[in-house]
C-alpha cells in the first residue's frame, strides 16, 4: 500500500485540513462583519422582542459552514485530480452511470467527478447523492463511488459489505432472479454476495479464495457491484481523508491486477448467456 | 384446524426447499461433468501436439493417457476426485517436459491448447466449489432440526462433498517461458 500512498501523494491530506485552512483565511476577513451582524441580531431581538433574528443568524452561520465544507471537499478532490493528472468536473450526467444503486432514492445526482486512467483502466471517482425516505424521515444520502471500466462484459454481481448500510435491499429487486451465494470460510461474515441467475459459475471463477481474502483484508466499508463492463466500488459517505482514498484505490488496484485476466477469460461465456437471456 | 393447516404448509415449504437444494446440487455436479469432459477431449490433442516435437518422451505420454482413461472410468466422487488429481499431476509433468522443447513452446497450436486447458482447469475448480456450496446447504438443511424430520420422512440423503485438491495441486497447469 506504500507505493499507492506515494502515487496519491503526501500533500493530499484531508477535507478537514482544507476546511480548517479555509476557515482560518475566511475568518480573518469575516470576523468583524460577523461580530457586527451578531450584535445587530441581538439588538434587534431585544428591541423587537422577536427571537427570529437570532434564529436567522444561526441559519446563516450554518449555511456558511456548509458552503465552506462543500468547497473544502471540492478542493480536496481537485487537488487529488491535479496530483494524479486526472480531470475534474463539478457535475456529471446520471445517464452515464448504470449500476443498480443509482436507481436508489429520488432526485439522484452525481457530482465532483475525478476521471483518469489507473493501472491501465479508465476510472471515475464521484459523489453520488440521492434523497431517500418520506415525510419526516426524508433525508439525503451520499456515497463516494469509484467506477472502473473493463474491456469485457461482466456477470451481474452485488457484494454487499456488512460493515456499511446501503440501500441494496431496494436495489436488489432489479437484479434478475438474484441468488445469494454463501462462499467458503468466513467470507459470509463480512459480505453478502448476490449473483444474477445463471452466472453462479462465473461468480465462483471471480471470487476465488485469493480474491475473497483480498476483499476481507482491503475492502474496509466498501461494497462492490459488477454491471455490464464496469465494476463499481461504493464507499458510504463522502471520502474526506487520504487513508480512505488509499483504501478505495488500493482495492481497485487489486481488482484490476487480479481479475482483468479472469474477466477477459469469462467474457465469451457471459456474452453468450446475456444473448440467451435476451432471447428467452 | 388452523394449526393443522400451518403444519401442512410448513411441511410443503420444507419439502420444496429440500427438492430445490437437491436439484441445485445435481445441476452443479453436471457442471463438473461438462468441464471434465471438455478436459478429456483436450488431452489427446495435447498429447499428439507434444508428440510431434518430443518424440523420445513416450513414458510421459503413456502416463497421461492412462490417467485420462482412469479419470474417465472412475465412479463415485472420491475415486473421481483422486483420478482427476492424478490426471492434473501428469499433465503438469507433460508441461514440464514441454519446457525442454523451444519449438514446441513457440507453437501456436500448443499455446492455444495450453490456454484452453488452463481455462478448463479453472472452470472445473469453480464448478467443484459451486457444487460443494450447494451440497453444504443441502446437508445443513437435512441435519437441522426440525427440517431433518421432513428430510428423513421423505428419504432425503446427505450428498458427498467433492474433496478439492491440495493447494499445490490446485495451481493451474502452466508453462514458464
Amino acid at each position: 500500500m506504500d507505493d499507492l500512498e506515494k502515487i496519491i501523494g503526501s500533500d493530499v491530506t484531508s477535507v478537514w485540513s482544507g476546511f480548517v485552512d479555509s476557515l482560518k483565511k475566511k475568518t480573518s476577513k469575516a470576523i468583524l462583519p460577523a461580530i457586527l451582524f451578531f450584535v445587530l441580531a441581538v439588538m434587534l431581538t431585544i428591541l423587537t422582542r422577536i427571537p427570529h433574528f437570532i434564529f436567522f443568524y444561526v441559519i446563516i452561520l450554518f449555511t456558511l459552514i456548509i458552503i465552506l465544507w462543500n468547497t473544502a471537499v471540492k478542493d480536496f478532490l481537485k487537488h487529488f485530480a491535479s496530483h494524479m493528472d486526472y480531470k475534474y468536473n463539478p457535475s456529471g450526467d446520471m445517464s452515464s452511470v448504470e449500476g443498480h444503486i443509482f436507481q436508489y432514492g429520488s432526485n439522484p445526482e452525481i457530482e465532483k467527478i475525478v476521471s483518469g486512467e489507473f493501472f491501465g483502466k479508465d476510472t471515475r471517482l464521484f459523489i453520488f447523492e440521492t434523497t431517500v425516505g418520506s415525510g419526516k424521515h426524508k433525508h439525503e444520502e451520499f456515497y463516494s463511488v469509484l467506477e472502473i471500466t473493463f474491456d469485457a462484459l461482466l456477470p451481474e454481481i452485488i457484494l454487499n459489505n456488512k460493515k456499511s448500510v446501503f440501500g441494496f435491499g431496494f436495489t436488489l429487486a432489479s437484479l434478475d432472479n438474484e441468488r445469494k451465494l454463501v462462499l467458503e470460510g468466513d467470507f459470509y461474515k463480512y459480505f453478502n454476495l448476490y449473483v444474477a441467475k445463471e452466472y453462479e459459475l462465473e461468480a465462483m471463477q471471480i471470487f476465488t479464495p485469493e480474491v475473497m481474502q483480498i476483499f476481507i483484508d482491503k475492502a474496509g466499508k466498501i461494497s462492490a457491484e459488477m454491471y455490464k463492463n464496469k465494476v463499481y466500488l461504493y464507499f458510504p459517505g463522502i471520502i474526506t481523508k487520504k487513508e480512505q482514498m488509499v483504501t478505495i484505490y488500493g482495492l481497485a488496484k487489486e481488482i484490476i491486477l487480479q481479475l482483468s485476466h479472469v474477466f477477459f477469460r469469462i467474457k465469451d461465456d457471459v456474452e453468450d448467456m446475456s444473448k440467451y437471456a435476451k432471447l428467452t | 384446524m388452523a394449526v393443522i393447516v400451518v403444519v401442512i404448509l410448513w411441511v410443503i415449504a420444507v419439502f420444496n426447499s429440500l427438492v430445490v437444494l437437491k436439484n441445485r446440487a445435481k445441476e452443479a455436479l453436471s457442471d463438473i461433468d461438462v468441464q471434465t469432459k471438455r478436459r478429456y477431449d483436450l488431452v489427446p490433442n495435447l498429447v499428439e501436439t507434444v508428440k510431434g516435437y518430443a518424440t523420445h518422451e513416450s513414458q510421459i505420454f503413456e502416463k497421461v493417457t492412462l490417467a485420462r482413461a482412469a479419470a474417465m472410468g472412475a465412479s463415485g466422487l472420491k475415486d473421481k476426485a483422486e483420478a482427476e488429481n492424478m490426471l492434473s499431476s501428469t499433465l503438469k509433468s507433460l508441461f514440464a517436459v514441454a519446457e525442454n522443447y523451444p519449438n514446441l513452446r513457440a507453437s501456436d497450436n500448443f499455446l492455444e491448447l495450453q490456454r484452453e486447458l488452463t481455462d478448463t482447469e479453472d472452470k472445473i475448480q469453480a464448478a467443484r466449489r459451486f457444487y460443494n456450496t450447494n451440497v453444504r446447504d443441502l446437508n445443513i438443511k437435512i441435519e437441522s432440526f426440525p427440517d431433518n424430520m421432513i428430510a428423513n420422512t421423505f428419504g432425503f440423503k446427505q450428498m458427498e462433498l467433492f474433496q478439492t485438491a491440495s493447494e499445490a495441486e490446485r495451481q493451474p497447469v502452466s508453462v514458464k517461458f
